[in-house]
């Protein structure tokens, strides 16, 4: 394992790499780009946010999923994964190597490999990029400690293509909006919030490689007025306008059973 | 396209109810152009075929047998068009308000399709987005179902054939010919669909299993298969057992729990919120009516490139449920396996 930045020491990193990398984060994986092989079978980056919080973390499991793949491989029979992570505001601050088995599944918590990188809305986030060999998969788990939710995709953002997150407004839930911007510049999201007869809008900045973590109910606090126990849907749609592509994630924190939290993910 | 459909399931029972929301969108237009938005019901838990409405008589005999069946649609339970949708505006709304038969008749799980069109000849609305949210003892959860890619959504001409799914009133008989010809189309396009891979969770707060939705008008089992190495010579000749399997009747809804003995070759990890273990699997679907009808001699390669067919119209969800309380807590579509 090969590290860069401020990172636990190499012995501990083996350490940990040897029991399938385990600690806590959050990320959600969706393909990017492919590249096929001779085989037929496909290379692919992952683009995928992950954090390290006090309420809630995620882990990242990479597994292999051709059968074939699984069925002729040798006994320990290991490739290598890479993962560039980059900081909310776009600075490459680490990268991480893996040797994953054929066959068991490696699990990898980020909290250590996020020494370097920024705090933004009040907690470690980044945008991390996999590099996987054919064949393989990423998928992620949002970790709490009452509950944990397997993410899905990611929804895509582009010139061509707008999306929508259906929002519960409540008192008692705190829906955010993750975006994390998979191009080389600066990208501009332009949300709108549907919540009965109104609309307002709002302008997010995303720097290249970035991520933000945004509060729904703080960033159009003044066009949502909630009486205690009212309880409004409304709809976030959001879209950009130029040539990269943002990734759009959706949390929302529930107050749980005996005041624990529970969490649920979409994208 | 002027049509896009997706395939997802609702839970109808005393604490749970569903909810869709939509967004009719268009990559080629801002303006509030009309939408409409067609949910059709399909049969729900207990039984394919019992309780719904067969739309179009299957022949199983005969020459034309095999086009006559995918000329059908699934046995539905309802069809409801909701029309005053805008491009650009996203909604929603209660199934049960769409569906009155899910809050006093029935309850379970129950696979639906969601078609989103226009009228506008030139408008291409395959950018549109669907979300069904469940609700189970007060707490939410949401996924995007499964988009189909039909034939509908392949060509863009499908004005004529968008009747086949959203009507159950309707049929658009086609000619031997043609029938073939849609065959060998949906052949091609969705062979890479006939197995999905996933990765399930078992820890002492959850419990994972798949929901499998056969919005096809064929029979169909499913086999799920572990992705791991473990207790299994390295080369080894045979095929490998499934851990779990199930059979579904045309337009069934079904859950198939991955219990504890599935994950006996399952990854152990210890973290600091706890240990869990995970599993990756395959799904592979084969076609029950060939396996029945065809014999031994057609059961390898005709069978499989028919399965392929009718998996595009299968849509398998990857549920997970609070271990105690059984609500759900995150349920992921899952997408083909094949490299």
């Amino acid at each position: 394992m090969t590290t860069q930045g401020e990172l636990p020491s190499t012995q501990d990193l083996n350490a940990t790499a040897a029991a399938v990398i385990a600690d806590s984060t959050l990320a959600a994986f969706a393909p990017d780009d492919e590249q096929a092989t001779l085989s037929g079978a496909t290379s692919q980056t992952y683009h995928g946010w992950v954090c390290s919080g006090p309420f809630f973390e995620t882990v990242l499991f990479v597994y292999c999923a051709d059968r074939n793949m699984v069925r002729s491989a040798k006994l320990g029979a290991q490739v290598p994964i890479s993962f560039d992570i980059f900081d909310p505001d776009g600075f490459h601050c680490n990268r991480v190597d893996i040797l994953a088995g054929i066959g068991p599944v490696s699990a990898v918590e980020w909290d250590p490999f996020l020494g370097s990188c920024k705090f933004e809305a009040g907690m470690k986030h980044a945008h991390v990029v996999a590099h996987l060999p054919p064949g393989f998969r990423a998928v992620s788990r949002l970790v709490s400690q009452q509950s944990g939710c397997l993410f899905g995709k990611a929804l895509r953002l582009t010139t061509t293509t707008r999306t929508f997150m259906p929002v519960t407004l409540a008192r008692d839930r705190f829906p955010m909006l993750v975006l994390l911007n998979r191009s080389e510049v600066e990208a501009t999201v332009r949300g709108r919030l549907f919540c009965g007869k109104r609309t307002p809008e709002n302008v997010w900045n995303i720097p290249a490689n970035g991520s933000r973590i945004l509060s729904i109910a703080h960033e159009f606090g003044d066009a949502i007025a909630l009486e205690p126990e009212e309880q409004v849907q409304a709809y976030l749609r959001m879209g950009v306008r130029g040539d990269y592509e943002v990734g759009a994630q959706f949390i929302e924190r529930l107050q749980g059973p005996s005041d624990g939290s529970v969490f649920l993910a979409l994208g | 396209m002027q049509t896009v459909r997706w395939l997802g399931f609702c839970v109808s029972q005393s604490m749970s109810r569903s909810l869709l929301h939509f967004f009719p969108s268009c990559e080629n237009a801002s303006a509030p152009y009309p939408a409409t938005c067609t949910l059709t019901l399909l049969a729900g838990e207990g039984s394919g075929q019992n309780n719904a409405v067969q739309p179009h008589a299957i022949q199983r005999n005969g020459p034309d047998a095999r086009g006559a069946q995918l000329d059908a649609a699934p046995p539905v339970r309802a069809v409801v068009a909701l029309e005053g949708g805008r491009l650009g505006h996203p909604d929603g709304l209660r199934l049960e308000d769409a569906f009155p038969t899910l809050r006093t008749e029935v309850s379970g799980l129950f696979g639906i399709q969601v078609e989103i069109s226009t009228p506008q000849p030139r408008l291409d609305v395959g950018s549109s987005g669907c979300v069904l949210e469940v609700i189970s003892q007060s707490q939410p959860v949401r996924f995007v179902p499964k988009k189909l890619l039909g034939k509908e959504s392949s060509n863009g001409r499908d004005a004529g054939r968008r009747g086949k799914w959203a009507d159950s009133r309707t049929k658009a008989p086609a000619s031997g010919a043609t029938q073939m010809s849609v065959v060998a189309q949906e052949q091609r396009s969705s062979v890479s669909m006939s197995s999905v891979s996933g990765m399930a969770i078992l820890d002492g707060q959850q419990a994972p299993s798949l929901v499998f939705v056969n919005a096809s008008n064929k029979p169909i089992s499913a086999a799920v298969f572990s992705l791991t190495s473990r207790g299994r010579e390295p080369g080894a000749e045979g095929e490998d057992l499934p851990v779990a399997s199930i059979q579904l009747a045309a337009g069934q809804t079904r859950e198939l729990p991955l219990q504890d003995g599935a994950f006996a070759s399952a990854t152990s990890h210890e973290f600091l919120s706890g240990r869990c273990q995970s599993l990756p699997f395959c799904v592979e679907l084969r076609d029950e009516s060939l396996s029945k009808e065809g014999g031994s001699e057609n059961e390898g390669s005709s069978g499989e490139s028919v399965a392929s067919v009718e998996a595009s119209q299968v849509g398998i969800f990857l549920v997970h449920r609070e271990a105690r309380t059984k609500r759900l807590a995150s349920v992921v579509t899952l997408e083909s396996a094949d490299f």
